[in-house]
């Protein structure tokens, strides 16, 4: 193998390439890994899969996780909350979180469906006193809301 | 047992309903890690393919109902495949520098500390798992079967029922397994996925590169889509898997030689794709248009037929689905977002702009920008990566004109989706641009080799 005159033979200026070459590499993997700053703080498990992705519907789904033993299974539910827009997303949730009830809209995509709710027997009153649906028995009350079994009219 | 723990046990069963699949000759030289990576992802297709098959039938699922014939079938495949002589030569031990195997494990391992901190805290977790995937799973695992009626409801319509069930199985599986849903551990068991395709990745790029240059690549690609998973909220939802199988299978691509005979990984990724999301299929499509551009441009054997046999794999997977439908009175097909070429042309400025925008991936950008870098750099070597490089632009011109069917401003609806669904191209740009950079050109091969130049 032939050197040239003064300078690096080839096998070197090959190694010092791939060395340059995986130190770029290995800088730029570092480069990316500067998001992990962000757990400099304390952090804490997720009580829901939502804590911290949308608090929102964190809460409803604490509220769900409360109410679902209230509902027997294979009874019909349906859940009420002061707008169309949360009860849309308390249905969506609830069919995941009580599969074993037969759960209604009472809106659905944010529109009021009340021929479906009126059809459950079960109502998950979410944000609203039980005095906002009188008429019915008071099965529990749970924080964020309660549980109500509709009565059923006198024949 | 606690159910928690056997809800994250239960999709590294997986690995046993497809073990079969590491035996095969083209995967049986791999390192034992990569095999069993080779084994989890063809068991979550195999589960995926006969689940779907079984709820035609009207057969109801149960964990031997699942289990047993995937267990038979493995293990015949395993004697099968384990008496051919076609098996590829082992891979030699990997044996990096090291410094770069101290430095790549790092940075790896930090990565994956990102990662798992943001599902175990529900910063990265997917509202669609909450209203759609994860519910899915829970309800077919209590219907013990593709519930054909709940897909039809007409409030369910929310949950995009012609999704293909690849995920919704998988859940169904741990949920027979561990007797309920384990809502935070399926956040973080989307770890398991990306987990699951790194030793593939590394087997692959060892095919091409040495191992040095394949550790620092792997150590790139997984610390970007780690980063890029917690970043664009995939916790619970399809992305993690559907990454995985297109990433396996852009690998095995780009990695292959001019006359490796056997594409069963690849072809098994493919439908694992198809199987997971609608633009599975897109992504399945472009990969398959990429290797066979690049077999056609390097004059390698059959490239067409070699690429139409490659595109049956997730086409059965897809046609599967749609056979489910037909059988159960749905519609059959994928929900269009309108008239295919009904595109509003008033918002491609705001579409190209948000898209870039959403290129984020959780690092400003340069999870995309740095490989860009490398891939200028390396510009003679481009055409040999084209199964990497074709389907980063089909996916991205795809998104394009999906968002071109929006009538009103698309903003949101790529700010929401696009960080997510643009991952598999990341991940192959990537792949792509570490294969470009260190792949030894032909010229510096022919002088290797004291050939002319």
């Amino acid at each position: 193998m032939s050197l040239s005159e003064g300078g690096p033979s080839r096998p070197d200026r090959s190694r010092r390439g791939k060395a340059a070459g995986l130190l770029a590499w290995l800088v730029a993997s570092c480069v990316l890994l500067f998001p992990l700053t962000t757990w400099f703080r304390p952090v804490s498990l997720a009580e829901t899969p939502l804590d911290e992705t949308n608090p929102v519907l964190a809460r409803q789904w604490r509220f769900l996780l409360v109410a679902a033993p209230q509902v027997p299974p294979g009874a019909s539910f349906t859940p009420i909350a002061q707008d169309a827009q949360k009860e849309t997303s308390l249905f969506f949730l609830s069919l995941g979180l009580i599969p074993d009830g037969r759960a209604l809209p009472s809106s659905y995509w944010n529109k009021p469906t009340p021929s479906q709710g009126a059809l459950a027997e079960y109502l998950l009153v979410f944000g609203l006193p039980p005095a906002k649906a009188p008429g019915n028995d008071i099965v529990a009350i749970v924080p964020d809301g309660c549980v109500l079994k509709r009565r059923k009219a006198a024949p | 047992m606690s159910s928690a723990f056997l809800f994250l046990l239960a999709p590294l069963l997986l690995a046993f309903l497809g073990a079969g699949a590491a035996f095969h000759p083209s995967v049986r030289g791999f390192p034992a890690f990569a095999r069993l990576s080779a084994a989890f992802l063809a068991g979550a297709v195999a589960l995926a393919g006969e689940a779907t098959l079984l709820s035609m039938l009207r057969v109801p699922w149960s964990l031997v109902s699942l289990a047993l014939p995937l267990l038979t079938v493995s293990l015949l495949l395993a004697a099968w495949w384990s008496r051919s002589r076609a098996a590829a030569t082992p891979m030699l031990r990997f044996s990096p520098s090291k410094a770069i195997l101290l430095a790549a494990s790092a940075i790896a391992f930090l990565a994956f500390c990102h990662l798992g901190l943001a599902l175990a805290t529900s910063r990265a977790t997917s509202v669609d798992y909450v209203l759609f995937w994860g519910v899915k799973g829970v309800r077919f695992a209590q219907a013990r079967g593709i519930d054909s009626q709940l897909l039809a409801w007409s409030f369910f319509s929310h949950a995009v029922p012609d999704y293909p069930p690849l995920v919704p199985i998988v859940y169904a599986w741990c949920v027979l397994v561990a007797g309920r849903m384990s809502w935070r551990v399926g956040v973080i068991a989307t770890g398991l996925w990306l987990l699951a395709a790194i030793p593939l990745v590394l087997a692959c790029l060892r095919r091409r590169l040495d191992d040095d240059r394949a550790a620092v690549v792997t150590a790139f690609w997984t610390a970007g889509l780690c980063v890029s998973l917690a970043h664009s909220l995939s916790g619970g939802g399809a992305e993690a898997p559907l990454l995985m199988f297109e990433t396996v299978a852009g690998a095995a691509l780009l990695t292959e030689a001019p006359l490796d005979s056997s594409r069963f990984l690849p072809a098994l990724a493919l439908m694992g794709a198809a199987l997971t999301k609608v633009e599975g299929l897109v992504g399945a499509g472009a990969l398959v248009l990429g290797a066979f551009l690049r077999d056609a441009l390097e004059r390698r054997e059959r490239p067409l037929r070699r690429a139409l046999r490659l595109a049956l794999a997730p086409l059965f997977g897809v046609g599967l689905w749609f056979a489910f439908q037909l059988v159960s009175g749905l519609p059959v097909g994928y929900r269009a977002h309108g008239m295919a070429f009904g595109l509003t042309s008033a918002h491609v400025g705001t579409i190209l702009r948000e898209l870039m925008r959403s290129l984020n991936a959780g690092t400003l950008g340069l999870t995309w920008m740095l490989p860009l870098v490398f891939l200028l750099g390396s510009r003679k070597s481009l055409r040999r990566v084209l199964p990497g490089l074709v389907p980063v632009f089909a996916i991205l011109a795809f998104l394009t004109f999906d968002y071109m069917h929006d009538r009103d401003d698309p903003s949101l609806r790529i700010g929401w989706t696009a960080p997510r669904v643009s991952q598999p191209a990341l991940s192959l740009w990537i792949l792509s641009a570490g294969l470009a950079w260190f792949s030894p050109r032909e010229d510096d091969r022919n002088r290797l080799h004291g050939g002319g130049g």
